[in-house]
């Protein structure tokens, strides 16, 4: 499925079809820019439609640029259409934190992102979706993307699960346990006060899940973290 | 060819009292008895339900036993869980009784690996994404290979517990979802509720809050819609997410709202839209029923589980990430 493009924007390729939005690599004015579509669903009513393509168009719009005010690279926005769904993004590579993996300044690179996110959540900014594939990485420089999830909130249980996200990608690594403490060194040291009851919270995220056994309930919540 | 097995499978988690008999290969449903409690007010009490089960057990296994011979029988199960404690023991208690009797193997299942394996039965979906809705549950399940990976689930209330809870204050009575759908028909017009989408997990509970501040303020029909257009969406669209994130073109859903035609619609049109194959079966199996129990059973029994009485407990909290699934397409001959 192809998206409808924006007028003055030349297709030159697709890099992402989710469920929700279509991400293409595109010319536009003379530079290569990313053009992020939410495409209409026929399954919801019109009117539920609309309403959520424009929200959603308009807050990740929002938090883009405002990721960027408190200090975490994120792409620039270059151009937003709530009604037709769309925003003009920088494009920012396609190098991802994934394609790192293994490489020698994996773990500083776990560092600095432990850094981005403590400032994004000291703003009240919860990305809502810290995958690997959505932290770019060029040169010693991260870019974090796709905030179509995120929103702006302060509670201690939307951070907990934006870092809790992150461990799962992290769990099955061999030096995960190294590189969990390496991302909370850079999240301490700028998240602020909140951190220390972010990782409390972490512990306990990792202890729910409807129906639970008990006794991996007292597991999870002595320390070991992951879902049952 | 595997061997062919008939069971007998007991279902009782909560307001269905069922006996099913399954053979197979090829399926074939035998039996289907049902018995379903009612609440004289509210919703279900759990002391109340298990009592309705107790008075009824032995009609319900006479009627059964009717319909087929004793002596087909190779194996029995019950719906272990997840459910009432209360409901579930009291189909424990008769599947022991059947399964001593006979001197036959006993087998527990988990009542909503059941709801997901008979859909694949039906439909024979090789290796689909399932949306299992119902009274107690909302999830997203992928039966992926040996397990059932939970991908996404409520964070709070079921969505049939929304239907319910919502058509109780509204006082069209106990199950909502029938008079809820009949309702929805009757309008076109959209009250903006709380829609609550966080990854591949939704929420339900500050949705009914709204509604129920509603109730008496608003046309009950708007309400109905509204109600379901929104929550319907949600699900809709974390399925659809899980298929997009594993790349998978099947889609089946499972437990009681499945009956719910405009859910069965919007999953049909969602699937269209991505070129993915909605899967859908007679509806009397979406509901609650000991078939499914009993294909469960032969289905578990084929990878090797069985009980012991002494060890054959009821487990109202029986997470389905802890059960071992089929290999695709392997049974749903």
């Amino acid at each position: 499925m192809l998206s409808l493009l924006p007028q003055g924007c030349t297709r030159i390729k697709t890099l992402y079809q989710g469920a929700e939005a279509i991400v293409d690599l595109c010319e536009w004015l003379g530079r290569e820019v990313v053009v992020k579509t939410r495409v209409s669903k026929g399954y919801r009513v019109r009117e539920l439609d609309d309403f959520i393509r424009r929200s959603r168009t308009v807050r990740e719009a929002s938090l883009l640029s405002s990721a960027k005010k408190a200090g975490v690279n994120t792409p620039f926005v270059y151009h937003v259409n709530p009604v037709e769904g769309w925003i003009i993004m920088s494009y920012a590579g396609s190098q991802s934190l994934r394609s790192m993996q293994g490489s020698s300044i994996f773990a500083s690179l776990i560092h600095m992102l432990g850094d981005a996110v403590g400032r994004l959540h000291s703003a009240g900014i919860v990305h809502g979706d810290l995958t690997f594939s959505n932290v770019l990485v060029s040169e010693t420089m991260l870019t974090l993307i796709d905030f179509g999830l995120g929103e702006f909130s302060n509670e201690v249980e939307k951070k907990a699960e934006d870092v809790y996200t992150l461990f799962s990608s992290l769990t099955p690594l061999q030096d995960s346990e190294t590189l969990m403490k390496l991302f909370l060194e850079g999240y301490r040291a700028s998240a602020g006060e909140s951190a220390a009851r972010v990782e409390d919270r972490l512990r306990e995220i990792g202890s729910r899940g409807r129906y639970v056994e008990k006794e991996l309930r007292r597991r999870a919540s002595s320390g070991k973290i992951g879902r049952t | 060819m595997e061997e062919r097995l008939t069971c007998i499978g007991v279902e009782s988690t909560a307001h269905t009292f069922g006996i099913g008999v399954v053979k197979h290969p090829p399926f074939e449903a035998l039996c289907d008895v049902r018995r379903v409690y009612r609440p004289s007010s509210g919703g279900i009490h759990p002391s109340e339900a298990a009592k309705h089960h107790l008075q009824n057990a032995s009609n319900a296994l006479q009627e059964a036993l009717s319909k087929i011979s004793v002596e087909d029988i190779d194996l029995v199960s019950f719906s272990r869980g997840p459910g009432l404690g209360p409901c579930l023991r009291v189909g424990a208690a008769l599947a022991r009784m059947i399964a001593m009797k006979l001197g036959k193997p006993l087998v527990g299942v988990n009542h909503a690996a059941a709801h997901v394996e008979i859909a694949r039965a039906l439909t024979k979906a090789a290796n689909p994404v399932a949306l299992y809705v119902s009274g107690g549950n909302t999830q997203v399940i992928h039966p992926s290979e040996g397990r059932y990976v939970v991908l996404g689930e409520t964070e709070d209330i079921a969505v049939g517990n929304l239907i319910d809870a919502f058509a109780r204050k509204a006082g069209l009575g106990f199950p909502g979802g029938p008079r809820v759908m009949e309702l929805a028909s009757k309008s076109s017009r959209l009250i903006r509720l709380p829609y609550s989408v966080k990854g591949m997990n939704v929420s339900f509970s500050g949705m009914l809050t709204m509604l129920e501040s509603l109730v008496g303020k608003e046309p009950v029909e708007d309400l109905c819609f509204s109600l379901q257009e929104t929550a319907f969406s949600m699900l809709i669209e974390v399925s659809e997410r899980a298929m997009a994130m594993l790349g998978l073109d099947e889609f089946i859903i499972a437990g009681g709202v499945g009956a719910n035609r405009r859910l069965r619609e919007m999953a049909g049109q969602m699937c269209r839209e991505r070129k993915a194959l909605f899967l859908d079966y007679p509806v009397e199996y979406y509901a609650d029923n000991g078939v499914m129990i009993a294909w469960g059973g032969i289905v578990q029994y084929r990878l090797g589980e069985s009980l012991r009485v002494e060890e054959s407990f009821v487990k109202p909290r029986w997470r389905l990430s802890d059960v071992k699934s089929p290999p695709p397409g392997l049974y749903s001959n």
